[in-house]
């Protein structure tokens, strides 16, 4: 689930810099860029699963 | 400006001086010395390794680049190690702004190697922290450093992309949002202090052993935050001094923004202020408006603290209630939250020659893309690796009897009466 999470981070910062390269209208990009920060709060939401679940295992 | 830029540097300290204040004020009185003592050898160690290491790769200059998309991509600078190329000795007047720099980052790169010790704060062992604080005064922060300061891509998108270059005048992303992001890391990994939540995930209140020291850090950090966001407007972004009266008040605005939000907030949601949570939101206030600090008029200036203080009042509520995050000095929702907040508010608010106001935002968003997507799992990476060969949680005899008995051999209070719970293990 961390790996998982850290590669949708990842992916989230690509998809970012590739809708700057590949978007030519500003709105298709505005658009992309808050896609992709959606797909880092899911990494970031998957983070925080992992480490709730792992704090729950300890228990 | 040089003597007033040279004057601003040197008053950087202080705002490290203030945030060592707070860290150890909201930590319990067991790990009072420790939390200092740490404070201290981050920032020693974080200005050895960046003078030595860092600065070579924040500077603008010599880049190592490569080109893909068409688009040349300008990620980390090639300096000389060992600062290399820089002289003290007067005989190139045109080094004193490269000096200046220098000395800027350095403090810079200690500032955000203090922010994760409040995260990790009762429970983070001395000797991982020190390592940790060199991994990033090493390369993770002069990564973020070139990209947003040194001439890297983020501080080019207007040129690159037609949009507007990423903006961050006072180190809300370079050093709170990567100091911030690093306390994340460090809590996902060490975990909570023993106690703090009951097996039904419900969190036990741990107040803060020192709230006066606390308060007190508050106004320390003030100055230091003014003298850093003055430098760094100065030195980065070419700030005049009409400016630099702009940046003092704004930041004045926007703390007292974040405090009396975070005061009315507490008042109102349970009948009297919390002193804790209103020392954070005037922390998160400055932390937020050092991104566009020269850039908006006082009006925004403390909207932006008053957005910052309610967003950290509600943030450090759920890292505890649903998120199950310790973490006794804020550092995730006032550093990283906040920081994150005021990157996005220089779009909103700031006024500036060039660009559209969506051309703004937009380029603010990548950066924001760029520190969440990039470094977060760069800095968790770093730190799970350096955890399996230091580890960095002290043991759970440790966590009882105080990070000062354990790891200093004497507390930060002998004179103290001994807490009946301090040495029985529950």
């Amino acid at each position: 689930m961390r790996l998982i999470g850290c590669l949708l981070l990842l992916s989230g910062f690509f998809l970012a810099l590739a809708a700057l390269v590949m978007m030519p209208s500003f709105s298709a990009r505005f658009a992309f860029v808050a896609a992709a920060l959606g797909v880092e709060v899911l990494g970031v939401g998957l983070l925080t699963q992992a480490y709730k679940a792992e704090q729950k295992e300890q228990r | 400006m040089t003597p007033v830029c040279v004057l601003c540097v040197m008053l950087i300290p202080l705002a490290a001086a203030g945030l060592a204040l707070i860290h150890q004020g909201l930590g319990r009185s067991r790990s009072a010395a420790h939390a200092m003592l740490a404070s201290l050898c981050a920032i020693a160690i974080a200005a050895v390794v960046f003078v030595m290491i860092g600065y070579a790769w924040a500077s603008s200059g010599a880049v190592h680049a490569f080109t893909a998309g068409g688009v040349r991509w300008d990620w980390l600078g090639a300096g000389q190690f060992f600062a290399g190329g820089i002289h003290f000795d007067g005989t190139d007047p045109a080094a004193l702004n490269s000096s200046l720099i220098l000395c800027l980052m350095m403090f810079g790169s200690g500032l955000a190697a203090m922010v994760p010790l409040s995260g990790g704060t009762d429970r983070w062992r001395l000797a991982p922290a020190c390592l940790a604080s060199a991994v990033l005064a090493g390369f993770l922060f002069p990564l973020f450093a070139h990209w947003a300061w040194g001439g890297g891509w983020l501080s080019r998108l207007g040129e690159t992309f037609g949009l507007a270059d990423f903006v961050d005048a006072g180190g809300a992303g370079v050093i709170q949002v990567v100091g911030g992001l690093m306390a994340v890391a460090i809590i996902w990994i060490i975990g909570p202090r023993r106690g703090k939540f009951a097996d039904d995930g419900m969190p036990a209140a741990i107040p803060g052993h020192n709230i006066v020291l606390v308060m007190f850090g508050c106004i320390i950090a003030l100055v230091g935050w003014i003298g850093l966001e003055a430098a760094s407007s100065i030195l980065l972004y070419g700030a005049g001094l009409q400016q630099v009266v702009g940046v003092v008040v704004n930041a004045m605005l926007s703390a007292s923004g974040g405090c009396l939000a975070a005061v009315a907030i507490t008042r109102a949601r349970y009948r009297k202020p919390d002193a804790s949570i209103s020392a954070n939101g005037w922390i998160a206030g400055l932390v937020a408006g050092s991104a566009a600090c020269a850039m908006v008029t006082p009006t925004a200036a403390i909207d932006t603290g008053i957005v910052a203080g309610v967003l950290v009042t509600y943030m450090i509520e759920m890292a505890e209630l649903h998120l199950r995050v310790d973490d006794p000095g804020g550092a995730v929702s006032v550093h990283a939250g906040a920081g994150l907040w005021g990157l996005i508010a220089v779009g909103v608010f700031g006024h500036f020659a060039q660009g559209t106001r969506g051309a703004h935002i937009l380029a603010q968003l990548v950066g924001v893309a760029a520190l969440l997507g990039f470094m977060l799992p760069v800095l968790y990476g770093a730190n799970l690796l350096l955890n399996r060969f230091v580890p960095y949680r002290v043991d759970n005899d440790g966590d009882w009897q105080g990070m000062d008995i354990r790891e200093l051999g004497a507390g930060a209070y002998p004179e103290f009466v001994v807490h009946a719970d301090e040495f029985v293990p529950r």
